[in-house]
């Protein structure tokens, strides 16, 4: 989509492209894959080198202080190139939860190293029954001389099996589902009592279940006020579904990219499928799925940036990009007939990532809620 | 939604916007709005959209699209939507628009001296209403088909055939037609661009009503039909290259998708807050009607921000979107589905038929509160949504072609 991107914005766009072209091809991305770590360090040190490590940070933190608009054409370039890597758990999720939660102790500590790609975070802030609700928390900090005793569990961490320190939330107050009494702490991955279950995830990435038992953290691992994360949290869903928008935006432009390639070349019954009329069709109503979804997506972006009606355009962007995405997807692999659904062909791995995707922040259904709720119809009414 | 579509606004814009507003306020009167606020498909009740017409001449905004030599305003992109948006955010009615931003357009582009004096000044002030006479029975979406027969002759063009789906053809005074003049293998080629007065003999009509029960279109009928040759619009045979021309500002899109949406939805919402769900609570606590509500916000916001994009990306210099044809295929499906749940809203009242206790003027009451009488005409005009201007599928076509290369 044509966005009306600042000269720079218009620039990085372009590089990225290039970047992700030139590095990080389908063949690399299959043997990364095949490791056990699924961790390339050579392309980690590649995006730190880039900047893109160390974008959303302040100045202050050796960070870019990059817009959330810079952080969609990252997820976008991320998404076509389907990179593996934990940008999205470490940089957006950790990334906002420590830009604006921490300390400023915190903030020197952990951010010039995560900006510099020696040092990596995960959030560990769903629990095997919150589903998507970050306040639905059974976890428990209990404040002990000193500091605090974790306990509790922590399921499907995107991310944990590369990194160094986890974002935990915990309940310092309040039962299961209260918005109030929900903490936020910095824990080292290696910290006596955490233990941990890593696997391979359907969408080419690493995650973790996680428990915790009798784990002690000092009063300064506390990021924000005791009890009060879940303003965090909520900010840190939006841009992650702001991001992950971008991404599924990224992955539908790649998916119709290469349809239309096969389309154009594959030929049944004498002629190309591209002369087919139905078959245009469908190609135009890929494209149509695919401009609406990025137009929603980049709207989120600005909707960050500009702190205006950031719940409820969130929302709307990942109930669209995914609708739409899921569209693109199935249609790609109808197009391309039984190569689609094997794993030899990267049309079938985009279509994980964007089943995987909805599974992880929310369908279409419960981001239509979510926008309901905030949008808040009739004023007072609902 | 309304809110959103604008964006934020400089001050001079701010103060532009309120110049507009003081003149809407003083010249909108009550029955004007009323005849804006009923608008079922592109124009407003015929005499209300005229004698507003006749206002806006009177106080300069007769064409506020027309570049300033033929009476127009020359704002900018950004002043045209400003004046839109106050428009239909005061229900102003909507004018009777084949002339002044269909035909108009091509006279300035293509006509003589003379069609240029004679009748770009009738247009502005409301003395002349065209009606265009493009589609026949059998050249609709396929217009280069068409059979209408002009035989060329010393002084005179010679017309027999008909055109169809005329709109308030009923209410014009002129009708620009496209008639076959020339044989040519190209069916493109040997049609003729004409400028035609209603009166001239032979021309006769038939009302056709659509499911609004709106007389809406006619069949216009010619009947050794003697144009003079001094009304031919551009080279004859060549009319093609006319509508061409036509065919961009009626693609194009003179009016905001945008806009006419996210006023629909507050619309919506609005009728929702009002209507009961039958258990005591408002409509807007159905969780079914709410969330089909949601979703259709959800698209709309999309929509918005594309063509804001657009917008904005145009007036910083850069180049034109090719995208309008394609985002037009899912704004007019959102379009209509809003129309559709609108009358799901008003529930059992979706059925009394009152076509003459929505004319302004009639006298007729109405059956019920006065906010059903809307929707249910309204779904039905907004059917043509998908029809006029090229079907879905034709545009398909169109962006295969011409955006995916196919």
């Amino acid at each position: 989509m044509d966005f009306n991107l600042t000269p720079e914005q218009a620039s990085f766009r372009d590089s990225l492209a290039k970047v992700v072209a030139k590095d990080y091809s389908f063949e690399r991305r299959r043997k990364i894959i095949a490791e056990k770590a699924r961790f390339d360090k050579d392309i980690w040190a590649l995006f730190a080198e880039q900047g893109l490590l160390a974008l959303p940070f302040d100045p202050t933190y050796d960070g870019l202080g990059g817009s959330a608009v810079d952080m969609y054409l990252v997820m976008e370039a991320f998404g076509r190139a389907l990179v593996v890597e934990p940008y999205l758990s470490c940089i957006v999720m950790a990334g906002s939860l420590l830009r604006h939660g921490a300390s400023d102790a915190q903030k020197a500590d952990h951010l010039p190293m995560i900006g510099r790609g020696e040092r990596l975070f995960a959030v560990a802030c769903h629990e095997p029954q919150s589903r998507y609700n970050l306040s639905r928390v059974s976890t428990t900090a209990s404040s002990r001389k000193g500091g605090y005793v974790l306990a509790g569990q922590k399921s499907v961490v995107y991310g944990a099996p590369s990194s160094d320190y986890l974002l935990v939330s915990a309940r310092t107050g309040g039962a299961a589902g209260d918005r109030g009494g929900v903490s936020l702490f910095v824990v080292p991955i290696g910290a006596s009592g955490v233990s941990r279950e890593d696997y391979a995830t359907f969408d080419g990435m690493r995650a973790s279940e996680l428990t915790f038992e009798n784990v002690s953290v000092g009063r300064d691992s506390l990021v924000g006020e005791e009890g009060e994360a879940a303003p965090l949290l909520e900010r840190m869903m939006n841009e992650a579904l702001a991001a992950v928008s971008a991404e599924l935006t990224g992955a539908m432009e790649a998916l119709n990219d290469r349809s239309l390639e096969h389309c154009r070349t594959r030929v049944a019954f004498e002629q190309p499928l591209s002369k087919f009329q139905v078959l245009q069709h469908r190609l135009v109503d890929m494209r149509v799925s695919y401009e609406h979804g990025a137009a929603i997506s980049m709207a989120a972006a600005r909707a960050l940036d500009a702190n205006h009606a950031v719940n409820a355009t969130a929302s709307a962007a990942m109930a669209l990009a995914g609708r739409e995405a899921d569209f693109v997807g199935k249609n790609a692999i109808q197009l391309h007939g039984a190569i689609g659904i094997t794993e030899d062909l990267d049309i079938g791995h985009y279509f994980r990532r964007i089943a995987t995707v909805r599974s992880l922040f929310g369908d279409y259904d419960y981001h239509v809620r979510r926008y309901l709720k905030h949008r808040a119809f009739g004023g007072a009414l609902s | 939604m309304m809110d959103d579509v604008l964006g934020p606004l400089t001050a001079e814009e701010a103060s532009f916007q309120e110049q507009i507003r003081v003149f809407l306020e003083a010249n909108l009167t009550p029955d004007l709005r009323r005849a804006g606020a009923l608008t079922m498909w592109a124009i407003s009740q015929f005499d209300m959209s005229k004698a507003w017409q006749k206002i806006l001449h009177a106080h300069g905004y007769g064409a506020v699209h027309w570049p300033s030599v033929y009476g127009g305003k020359g704002w900018t992109a950004r002043q045209k939507l400003i004046w839109e948006y106050e428009n239909t955010r005061a229900h102003a009615p909507k004018v009777m628009n084949m002339g002044r931003d269909l035909c108009a357009p091509c006279i300035m582009k293509f006509g003589t001296d003379a069609q240029k004096a004679d009748f770009l000044p009738r247009i502005l002030s409301g003395d002349d209403w065209w009606a265009q006479g493009f589609s026949e029975p059998n050249a609709g979406s396929d217009l280069a088909a068409l059979q209408l027969k002009g035989e060329i002759g010393e002084t005179d063009i010679v017309l027999n055939g008909s055109k169809i789906w005329t709109t308030f053809a009923q209410y014009a005074n002129r009708i620009f037609c496209l008639a076959r003049t020339g044989a040519s293998p190209k069916k493109q080629m040997g049609i003729s661009f004409l400028l035609i007065d209603m009166d001239t003999p032979g021309i006769s009509l038939r009302p056709i009503h659509i499911l609004s029960g709106d007389h809406e279109f006619n069949q216009v009928f010619f009947d050794n039909v003697r144009v003079p040759r001094s009304r031919v619009l551009g080279a004859e045979n060549d009319g093609w290259s006319v509508v061409r021309y036509l065919l961009q500002y009626e693609h194009g899109g003179v009016t905001s998708r945008a806009m006419e949406m996210a006023e629909r939805l507050d619309w919506l919402e609005q009728l929702a807050s009002v209507e009961e769900d039958g258990e005591g609570n408002s409509l807007l606590n159905d969780p079914d009607f709410a969330r089909r509500m949601g979703e259709l916000f959800i698209d709309a916001e999309a929509i918005s921000f594309a063509e804001r994009e657009a917008t904005a990306l145009q007036r910083s210099g850069g180049p034109p979107s090719q995208l309008g044809e394609l985002m037009a295929i899912r704004s007019r499906e959102v379009g209509q589905a809003i129309t559709e749940l609108a009358m799901r809203a008003i529930g059992r009242y979706g059925a009394p038929f009152q076509k003459d206790a929505r004319s302004i003027g009639s006298g007729v009451d109405a059956v019920g509160p006065d906010h059903i009488l809307k929707p249910t005409p309204f779904y039905f005009a907004q059917r043509a949504a998908t029809i006029a201007g090229g079907t879905p599928d034709i545009h398909r076509n169109n962006v295969a072609k011409r955006l995916l290369g196919l």
